[in-house]
Order: C-alpha cells, then structure tokens, then sequence
C-alpha cells in the first residue's frame, strides 16, 4: 500500500488559513456484503431460531414501589449490557430464556462478543450494519482478522434478530464453538453461513503476512541503527524512505527484528552511523 | 496548499512510527514496549511541531504511557450505560505494562467517519 504523508486539510475559502492534521493512514473497514449472502444470511438466521425456539420471554411487571425497584440492580452489582441474557425479572419460571443450552452457544451482544473473542471462543460472528455510532463495533474489525475468525456486517440484523429472540437489539452476534457433543443445532448454519462471508482486510495485518516472506538483509545492528536515526537524526529522515525504497521497494514496510527498545545513544556515535548507512544509499 | 517542507517531512516520520508501531505488534504481540517507543517519540514530534493529529489516531494510542492500542491485544473494550450515555471503555490489559487508563468515548463524540 503506497502511502505518502496523511495530512488531511480542510480549506474552505482562501482567506481562512488551514490546518494540516495528521490522520490515521489505516481506516478498518468492513467488506460489504451482497445483497444475496446478506438475505440468505438474515433467513438461515431466523428459520434456524424461529426452528429452536429460542426466546427470551420478559414478563413486564407493574412496578409498585421504587424503593423496592432500585434494590435490585444494586444486587446485579455489574456494568448493564445492552442485551443481558439473565433473566431479571421477578417471577423467574416465566422468565427467561426458552432454551438455555442454545443460549450458551450463542454470544449475544457486543460485549458477550468481544469477551468471547478475546478468549478465542468463537467461530463465526455476525454484526449489525445499522449501528449508530459505527464506533461501538469497529473493535471487532481487528479482534477478528486476528484470531481469523469469519465476520461480517449484516444491515437488519439487528431488528429481525431482536424481534425474534424477544430483545430490544442485537449489535452483534457470534456463534461459539463447539464440543462434538453440543452446538449440533448451529452448526449447520454456521456451515452455511461461513463460505459466505466475504474476507476481512485489516491493512497493518494483512501486509505484514504477504511481506513476511521477504527475507531480512540487513543484520541487528542496522535495524537498531534505523531505529536511531529515527529519533536522533531529524536531517537523515528525509532519506529514510528513499533508503527503504531501496532496500525493499517499498517504503514503509520494515520487518524489525527481535530487539527491545532503543535507548538513547550519545552523539558521538552519530558520525558512524551516518557512514554505515550511506552505503545503501 | 503548499505545505512547508518541515511540516511534510515531520508528517511522514508521524507516519512511519505509527505505522512501524502497527508493525511491530503484528509480528510480535509480545514487544508493546517498542511499539510504545515508537508511540512516544511519535507523540513528542507531535508536540514540539505543534502538529494536529486526528482525533482517531489520538484515540489508539494511551494518553498516559503512549502505547499503542489494539482492540484485543493491548486494550479491551467494553460497552458501558451509565445513565444515558453508551460510552467505550477501553484499558490497558497488557501485565508489565498495565497502567490501567481508562478511556471512554461517547456517543456524540464519534467524527464522522
């Protein structure tokens, strides 16, 4: 991915003076999903729950007295989720889930998702399109290319998965893998639904793996000494890229190797360093 | 729309180091500290440039110990309502280095992007 400096400007007329801003030369993106996939995808989905009847029955309870309503989350005692899949009403036989086994191999809501994901639990995950802010799953972008796990942004999924399930949304939606004992019911729309899911592109990730078959020419003390010039050397940057262009033919792209931070080094070292990198130029 | 020439050469190096952090922590999860290096001295240009960064660059990189953020290896997320607001929370989970900043966004924050 060529990349050039990123300054973003907005100039609206002459007179205004404008200001460069450095933006973030990565943006994740979600891979659009084809209306057919995106279809076949929502109806698997819903004959697959409307079949196991799985739903989360609340039963609406007058409240009476306020005092009485405010020591229960105190008993909850933890951050509310958007979707909780306790069951917190009051009479809890009516209340509940309908099928708690079910349940369990589901993740529902972004933070049962992300969890899931961090702990390498999952094997597929769906995310709504229609989120208001896009924010609140970006994260999942990353978390997923990294543990490969096939995701996808599906719009609606949200309101026909809420529906369905009896929940007032549903953001994101991933299916955790199995035991060969459970999981029987999801795995056939997991299978389904996986070879339709169209690959992930994460920048940073996806350009280290192609690159890692470039074979490192350079030895410890250069690349420490890349490392060097970075901070030290303002004048010599201008040449870095130029260097690297060199070196690898591309320009910002390096494999450092195994080492740990640089410490700051004393400017008398400064003349042979110059001197060892002029050689690449 | 001519930038000055300083001004460029000091955005590319912002480039490079953010992206030499992205690097680093894809072949090695385990370097944070080097990727927080490059971070820092990213941070310190930033600063004696007095040179504008986005808001969404700002937002992965700790404002406490400038390491760079990754969702699920060196922060994690959550979604939190108190009261209204639906906000971010994002945490440095990483042991050595676990300087426990806590950042939340809000809803109405968001750029649009």
């Amino acid at each position: 991915m060529a990349a050039a400096a990123k300054p973003s400007k907005k100039e609206l007329k002459k007179q205004i003076q404008s200001k460069t801003s450095f933006t973030s030369p990565f943006t994740a993106k979600w891979n659009p999903l084809p209306h057919k996939d995106e279809h076949f995808i929502l109806t698997t989905l819903k004959d697959k729950l409307i079949a196991t009847g799985l739903e989360k029955k609340e039963v609406k309870v007058p409240r009476q007295w306020r005092k009485k309503k405010e020591h229960k989350p105190d008993a909850a005692a933890e951050p509310v989720r958007r979707v909780s899949p306790e069951a917190q009403g009051p009479d809890p036989s009516t209340n509940g889930w309908t099928d708690t086994a079910a349940r369990r191999q589901l993740a529902i809501g972004i933070n049962e998702v992300t969890k899931a994901l961090e702990r390498n639990q999952l094997q597929l995950l769906l995310v709504c399109k229609s989120v208001r802010p896009q924010h609140m799953t970006n994260h999942l972008i990353g978390l997923s290319v990294t543990r490969s796990v096939p995701a996808c942004q599906v719009p609606r999924l949200s309101k026909s998965m809420a529906e369905q399930l009896g929940l007032k949304s549903v953001l994101a939606l991933g299916f955790r893998q199995c035991s060969s004992k459970e999981n029987e019911m999801f795995r056939d729309t997991v299978d389904a639904i996986i070879p339709r899911v169209p690959p992930l592109d994460v920048v940073w990730l996806k350009g280290s793996s192609a690159f890692s078959q470039f074979t490192m020419v350079l030895n410890k003390n250069i690349v420490l000494q890349f490392d060097g010039m970075i901070f030290q050397t303002y004048a010599l940057i201008a040449h870095l890229p130029d260097l690297l262009k060199k070196i690898f033919k591309t320009w910002w792209v390096f494999q450092p190797l195994e080492f740990t931070a640089v410490k700051h080094q004393r400017w008398s070292q400064h003349g042979s360093r110059t001197e060892m990198l002029k050689k690449f130029i | 729309m001519a930038t000055h020439l300083k001004d460029k050469e000091a955005y590319q190096r912002l480039n490079y180091l953010y992206q030499a952090a992205h690097c680093v922590l894809s072949q090695s999860p385990d370097n944070v500290e080097l990727a927080r290096f490059y971070c820092f001295t990213q941070k310190t240009i930033a600063r004696r440039l007095v040179l504008r960064q986005d808001p969404s660059v700002k937002r992965t990189l700790c404002k406490k110990c400038c390491s760079l953020l990754i969702p699920g290896v060196t922060a994690t997320t959550r979604q939190r309502k108190p009261t209204l607001f639906f906000t971010l929370m994002r945490k440095k989970e990483k042991d050595p280095l676990h300087c426990g900043e806590v950042s939340q966004l809000r809803p109405d924050q968001d750029s649009a992007e």
